[in-house]
Formats: structure tokens, C-alpha cells, sequence
């Protein structure tokens, strides 16, 4: 509807109404829940009886908790690694399909996003079987090449397994942001493209200096939802090691879960799930703010 | 016209994905929905035979067991229809026989499998939609009993002697808190049993089953290099090791007078310097595990067991039945049990075992009047009498008393468990009495880094006290 023919006052209530039902929706589904969780983070409940009111104890508790701080390290690794891996790579091919010479974009770019549509869980289980120490495809390649002195327990080693589980995750998502950049390059005018290459601007030159302070905006956008999005990883740890050895892969919604449902202690629960909110707005808003700067500099 | 079906297209898209969205942001919902689809299955034959009611009452009246039982309760189990271990087939055979026998009894089951069912059972205990009978461990009774929230079985129990006497000893050890006997015990299964494959042992050159920890070890050596896996382990799910292993091995260090002081905070604790010592053993035993033990899930062990890449694992009386059910005929055929050998210089002795009833069936405290006499009715049941003799044909060792077993029909492996079972020393399980934060927390998440080498004995002690002491 254009913004002329919103003229009468019956049309600007009907518009409102309609807009209403989202909102309200949005509300109660978000909104509402976001609240109690708040509320259950300041309360002693076992989930069974009344929730007994206990200030901030356990902010206070789960401060001082060394495990608290080891997953929460895990999850900010991760989040970082996966930030840099998808949104980075995603970029790199998105300039690469740019590339006039390239044949056959259309199959590059089905093959890339495919994992995107997967499951996480399945592709956590995939990769369980190709890092498997016997009869894992990794192992099995390195064996094949002659390098057996790169074999390792993938998912045993406390030193490497944190980086270990990053991959499949940055693999499947790669997709996603790709397609998200290229849609974003295909909307810059041709003609930018063309007067830069009256002037003499080649390939990588075209690509830093006009494709990237172009789709910045996007990028931004990526980064957000990708660094907000890994805040909340959960299927791939459970199927790749279900936070382990001790908890060395375990991340902050997986320990959530362990404090809701394993030990029905939802006070806490509800407190840990609380905190990955307040690190995920904070990442965002640093992002807002480090690449906003840039933006107006140039 | 085109653009007209565009926009009944988009529309419908629109509507598609929304409903998607619904679904997703529903999740909380979904297990009511599920209950409900249940609930009316299982209801189903309660009301094909409604309309039989006069014949019912006839049959009432003629037998003595079914003395006009009429009411209705639901219960929240994880003993799947289609699950062919014994635990769950013998459960519903006990459970179809009484409902023939009392036909004006209606019970709602809900079902949910193991794996999930704590987890489910905090999200109802949590939304106030518990049913009137449930299952649980003992780590949960403080929080159901203090609450008011169960009622207590035993005073119901020793109303009728014929029902006390028909438990084994030791049977309401994992149900009591605070004095009370507040579940009715439905197994008795040890949590640790030594399965071994006999062809492997005598190709390593060992004769017997080790009787000492030191002929273990040396054991396991000959097996090793024999190039055989000597142990099996597979604790991706963090539980295996501690719970089916490392527990009765600290029972070799440690008594059951320790436990029980640890768990009432009467002076144990975990860093006594004798569970300090059984943490160090356990952690030296872990060189004979396979070294992807801690991403290997129990299934895949018991996959190098049966793929002749393991000479032996330690498991839970379950495992017995995984291998009767599902190991190749020629494993099967020279696969033997036996106890986890004791430590030389240690107080415990072979027959210590962590073992126990675990789950217990508990009674919401708003049953009452007839749906409680029903109730209990039922529970008598699924836990003794016939129901007990079913379940060790069936492959596995219930908590009620049997009568007439003829060891001869049974499995010759499950046999073997049978006899060895009874000379069994059973202690506390320690994720099934100590709080759920530590038991089936900080206890399973150190183990793993124990046996992975990234955790001393001494560390991991104090780490574990430290959780204890906040949850005491």
C-alpha cells in the first residue's frame, strides 16, 4: 500500500489492527517469557513449590563458579572462531563469484548452501562419524596419504577438541552468509563497476575498495547475526561430544540446560540463561559500534 | 489474473511459514500434545470393555483379588510397549494381567524413553502437571517429599504383610529419606558387572576371571599386547564411567558407612584421603580403556566388545541383557560375568557392588479414596508376585521376591549374573541418593577429564567436595 493512500482515519486503524497482530504475538511469545525468565533468575526454585526470592545470590554464585567462567570462554571462543570462519570465508567466495571467468555459478552456490538447510543435529552426527578415531574419514585419509603421524583422537584431545568442533559448525553456516553478501554485491550499480574499470581498478582492487564499502552494511548485518546466533550453540555440541571431555566443548546454553533440566535447578538456570543474553546484546553492540565508526570515517 | 494467483501463492506461503514459526516457538507445548495422543490410545480399551460392566462385576465378585477395584490414576513411566528388554515386557505383562483382573480400573499411561525422562519429569514437576504416580530416584525425593508433594508408600505397604514381605532385603534402601519409605522399588539391578569374552582371555594366555585388582592389571597387559583393546568404555553421555565402573570401584576404598556419612554431612568427604586413593586407581586403570573412551557412546562399546576388538567391559546388569540380545551367536557363545576384583591392601572386597532399585515408583499426594486404593493396588502388582518371577525369565532381577526358580531355564549368561547377583554386598548408587549437581554433575563431568589425564585425583576430590558442600 502506498503511503498516499493511507489518506482516511479508517484505513490507519485497520493498517494499526492488522500491525497489532504481530506485535502482540511477539509479545507474548518473547517478551513475556524474557520476563519470567528475569524473574526466575532471582529466585531459589527446584521447579516444584514456591519460588522463594533471592536477590541477585545467584549472579552472585554463579560469578564465583569456575565452570561458569570455562564455558562461557568456550562459547566466546567459539563465537569468535565461527564469526571469523563463516562470515570470513562467506565473504571471500561471495567476491570470488564475481568473478566473470567463473562457469557454473549456479552449481557453486547450491553446493555451498546445501549444508545450511541440514539439521545441526545431523550434521553434528556426520562429522562425529568422520572424526571417529577407527573408522572416522579423517583418519582414514590421513592414513591413505601417509601421514599417521597427523592421526589424533579429534574429539578425545582436551587441546585441540574445542577447535575440532568449530569446523563442521563453520562449514554448515558458510551458506548462509554467502548468499546473504551476494545478493547484497548483485545490488551495487553496474556502473560503479564500470567507471572503476575505466579508471584501471582491477579484480582484488574492485573488491576492496568498492565491493566492500558497499554491502559494509551487510556485513554488519552478518557478523550480528552470526556472532549473536553462536551465543546460542547447542545441537552441534550435543552430537558431536555432549560438551565434552569434562567440559571442555560445553557451552553456555548447554550448561543452562544441565542447571534447568538435569539438576531442576531453575533458579539458576534461568540465571545462566539471562547472562547469555546480556554477552549476546553486548557483542552485538560492540559490532554496532566498531564497524559503525568505520563506516562514518570513510 | 496472474498477479491475483501470485498473491493467493504468497499468501499461503505466508501462512505456511508462519504456522512454522508456531511450531517452533511452541516447543513447551508439544509434550502435552503428546500425552494427550497417548492418553487416548491407552484409553481406548478401558472403554471397549466399559460397556462389559455386569460381567465385570460378576467376575469382582468371584475373585478375591479384584473385590470391586474401581477408580481411575495416571502414570508417567518409561517402560516403552514395543521395548523388548525385560524391565518394560515384564512391566506390561504385570500391567495387562491387572487390567483384565480389574477392567473398572482406568489407568492413563505416559510414556516417555529413558533418555529423556528426567528431563521431562522436571518440565511437568515444573508446569504443576504431574501425574498421580511417577518414577524416580532418590536424588528427586527430598523436593517431592518436602514439598508435600508425594505421599509416603510404606505406611500403605506394611498395612498388608503379604505385600511388605514380598520385597528383597535392601529393596526401599534408595527410596528412604528422613526415616520414611516413600517409593515402591520396582528392580534390584547391580550397577557393575565384569563381561568378558573367554576366547580372547585364553588366547592372551589367561585361565580365569581375575580375583585380584593386581591379576586385572597384568590382565589387562597381556591383552594389550596382544593388540586387543583389554577394556571397553564409552562415555560420550559422561555417566558410563562413573556410574557403571568408577562407583563400585570406590567401593573397594570406601564403605557404605562413608557414603552414608558424605551424603548426611556427618564428617565424610570426597577428599578422605581413601576415595583420594580410588580416584588415583581409577585413573591408572584408564590406560587399558580404548583412547577414544570419551567420545564413544555406551552402544559403541558394547559394538568393539562384540566386533572381538574388546576382551571385556564393565556395565550395568543391563548390559548383561544387551549382550544376550544382541551379541553375535560366536561372542555370545564364550562371553562369562564377573565381580570387579577388590583391591589388595583395601578394606573392600569383590562382592562390594554399587546396586540397587534406582527408580522408584512415588504416589502424588492428592490420590486418595478409591483412586488410591486402585493405585496401590496396581503398583503391588508391577512390582511383586508373578511379576517378579516374569522378570527373570525375562532377563532381569526385580526388587519383589520370586518363588520356584528354576535356574535352568534362564539364559546361561543371565544365569551366571543370577548367581553371582546374590553374593552381591549391594551399596548406594552415588548418582541415584547425592543431589543431582553433584552425582550427575560435577561426578560425571570430572570423571571424564579424571580418566582423560587432564584431572588429578587430588583436583578433582576437592572440586567435587566443593559442589557438595554447596548443595549439602
Amino acid at each position: 500500500m502506498n503511503i498516499r493512500e493511507m489518506r482516511n482515519k479508517k484505513q490507519k486503524i485497520g493498517i494499526y489492527l492488522l500491525v497489532m497482530i504481530p506485535f502482540i504475538y511477539f509479545i507474548y511469545v518473547m517478551i513475556v517469557p524474557l520476563g519470567t525468565s528475569i524473574y526466575y533468575s532471582l529466585t531459589k526454585w527446584k521447579g516444584i513449590g514456591e519460588a522463594q526470592f533471592v536477590g541477585l545470590s545467584n549472579y552472585a554464585t554463579l560469578l564465583k563458579t569456575g565452570d561458569f567462567w570455562l564455558v562461557t570462554k568456550n562459547t566466546l571462543f567459539l563465537s569468535l572462531v565461527c564469526t571469523l570462519g563463516q562470515v570470513g570465508i562467506a565473504l571471500l567466495i561471495a567476491f570470488l563469484m564475481t568473478i566473470r571467468r567463473l562457469k557454473l555459478k549456479a552449481f557453486h552456490r547450491a553446493v555451498i548452501f546445501f549444508p545450511v538447510v541440514m539439521a545441526p543435529i545431523v550434521v553434528g552426527y556426520v562429522w562425529r562419524f568422520i572424526y571417529n578415531s577407527n573408522y572416522g574419514l579423517l583418519n582414514a585419509f590421513l592414513r591413505a596419504i601417509g601421514r599417521e603421524d597427523w592421526i589424533r583422537f579429534w574429539l578425545d584431545d582436551q587441546n585441540i577438541v574445542l577447535k575440532v568442533v568449530s569446523i563442521p559448525v563453520i562449514w554448515q553456516y558458510i551458506g548462509l552468509y554467502m548468499v546473504i553478501l551476494m545478493s547484497a554485491i548483485s545490488a551495487i550499480p553496474q556502473e560503479v563497476f564500470e567507471c572503476a574499470e575505466i579508471d584501471g581498478a582491477t579484480g582484488v582492487k574492485k573488491s576492496v575498495y568498492i565491493t566492500l564499502p558497499m554491502v559494509w552494511d551487510t556485513l554488519k548485518i552478518c557478523i550480528i547475526l552470526c556472532a549473536g546466533g553462536t551465543m546460542k550453540i547447542y545441537d552441534h555440541l550435543v552430537a558431536l561430544t555432549n560438551g565434552g571431555p569434562g567440559r571442555a566443548t560445553e557451552s553456555l546454553a548447554m550448561y543452562s540446560y544441565e542447571y534447568t533440566f538435569k539438576f531442576g535447578n531453575f533458579g539458576m538456570g534461568a540465571t545462566i540463561a539471562v547472562s547469555i543474553l546480556v554477552l549476546a546484546l553486548l557483542i552485538s553492540g560492540l559490532v554496532q559500534i566498531l564497524m559503525g565508526r568505520r563506516n562514518k570515517g570513510e | 489474473m496472474r498477479k491475483k494467483y501470485l498473491a493467493i501463492l504468497l499468501a499461503t506461503a505466508m501462512t505456511v511459514s508462519l504456522a512454522g514459526c508456531g511450531g517452533s516457538s511452541d516447543q513447551g507445548k508439544e509434550p502435552a500434545q503428546e500425552e494427550s495422543t497417548q492418553t487416548q490410545e491407552e484409553s481406548t480399551p478401558a472403554q471397549e470393555e466399559a460397556p462389559d460392566e455386569s460381567q465385570e462385576a460378576d467376575a469382582g465378585s468371584s475373585e478375591e483379588s479384584s473385590e470391586g477395584l474401581s477408580g481411575s490414576f495416571s502414570i508417567y513411566h518409561m517402560h516403552g510397549e514395543d521395548d523388548t528388554t525385560g524391565t518394560a515386557a515384564a512391566f506390561w505383562k504385570a500391567a495387562e494381567k491387572f487390567q483384565e483382573e480389574n477392567p473398572n480400573v482406568n489407568i492413563e499411561f505416559v510414556f516417555t524413553a529413558h533418555d529423556g525422562y528426567q528431563q521431562k519429569l522436571t518440565t511437568m514437576m515444573a508446569g504443576e502437571e504431574l501425574t498421580d504416580v511417577w518414577m524416580t530416584k532418590g536424588d528427586m525425593l527430598p523436593s517431592f517429599a518436602d514439598t508435600g508433594t508425594i505421599q509416603a508408600a510404606d505406611q500403605y505397604i506394611k498395612q498388608d504383610s503379604e505385600w511388605a514381605n514380598a520385597y528383597l532385603d535392601g529393596a526401599f534402601a534408595d527410596c528412604t529419606y528422613d526415616g520414611t519409605e516413600w517409593g515402591v522399588p520396582m528392580q534390584m539391578q547391580a550397577n557393575t558387572i565384569g563381561i568378558y569374552n573367554e576366547a580372547i582371555f585364553e588366547e592372551c594366555g589367561i585361565d580365569a576371571w581375575p580375583e585380584t585388582w593386581t591379576e586385572l592389571l597384568e590382565d589387562c597387559e597381556k591383552i594389550k599386547a596382544k593388540g586387543y583393546i583389554p577394556i571397553a568404555m564409552g562415555n560420550k553421555e559422561q555417566w558410563v564411567a562413573e556410574s557403571t565402573v568408577f562407583n563400585t570401584y570406590a567401593y573397594k576404598y570406601v564403605d557404605q558407612e562413608w557414603f552414608n556419612s558424605l551424603a548426611n554431612n556427618q564428617g565424610a568427604k570426597f577428599t578422605d584421603e581413601a576415595f583420594v586413593r580410588a580416584l588415583a586407581g581409577f585413573q591408572e586403570i584408564a590406560q587399558y580403556f580404548n583412547e577414544d573412551m570419551n567420545s564413544l557412546d555406551q552402544d559403541e562399546m558394547y559394538a568393539l566388545y562384540y566386533n572381538k576388538q574388546a576382551a571385556m567391559f564393565f556395565n550395568g546388569a543391563w548390559g548383561v541383557g544387551n549382550v544376550i540380545g544382541n551379541c553375535p551367536e560366536d561372542v555370545l557363545a564364550t562371553t562369562h560375568v564377573g565381580l570387579m576384583p577388590a583391591v589388595e591392601g583395601e578394606a573392600g572386597t569383590k562382592y562390594d557392588t554399587a546396586a540397587g532399585a534406582g527408580w522408584n515408583y512415588v504416589i502424588h499426594s492428592r490420590l486418595q479414596g478409591d483412586d488410591l486404593t486402585a493405585c496401590l493396588a496396581f503398583l503391588k502388582a508391577v512390582s511383586t508376585g508373578d511379576y517378579a518371577n516374569d522378570a527373570l525369565q525375562l532377563g532381569f532381577i526385580s526388587s519383589g521376591k520370586t518363588t520356584d526358580v528354576d535356574v535352568s531355564t534362564l539364559h546361561p549368561l543371565f544365569a551366571e549374573y543370577y548367581e553371582l547377583a546374590a553374593t552381591m554386598n549391594n551399596c548406594s548408587i552415588f548418582d541415584v541418593v547425592l543431589p543431582a549437581e553433584v552425582g550427575s554433575g560435577v561426578l560425571y563431568a570430572d570423571t571424564q577429564q579424571l580418566i582423560a589425564g587432564t584431572m588429578t585425583p587430588e583436583d578433582m576430590a576437592a572440586d567435587c567436595q566443593a559442589v557438595m558442600e554447596a548443595n549439602y
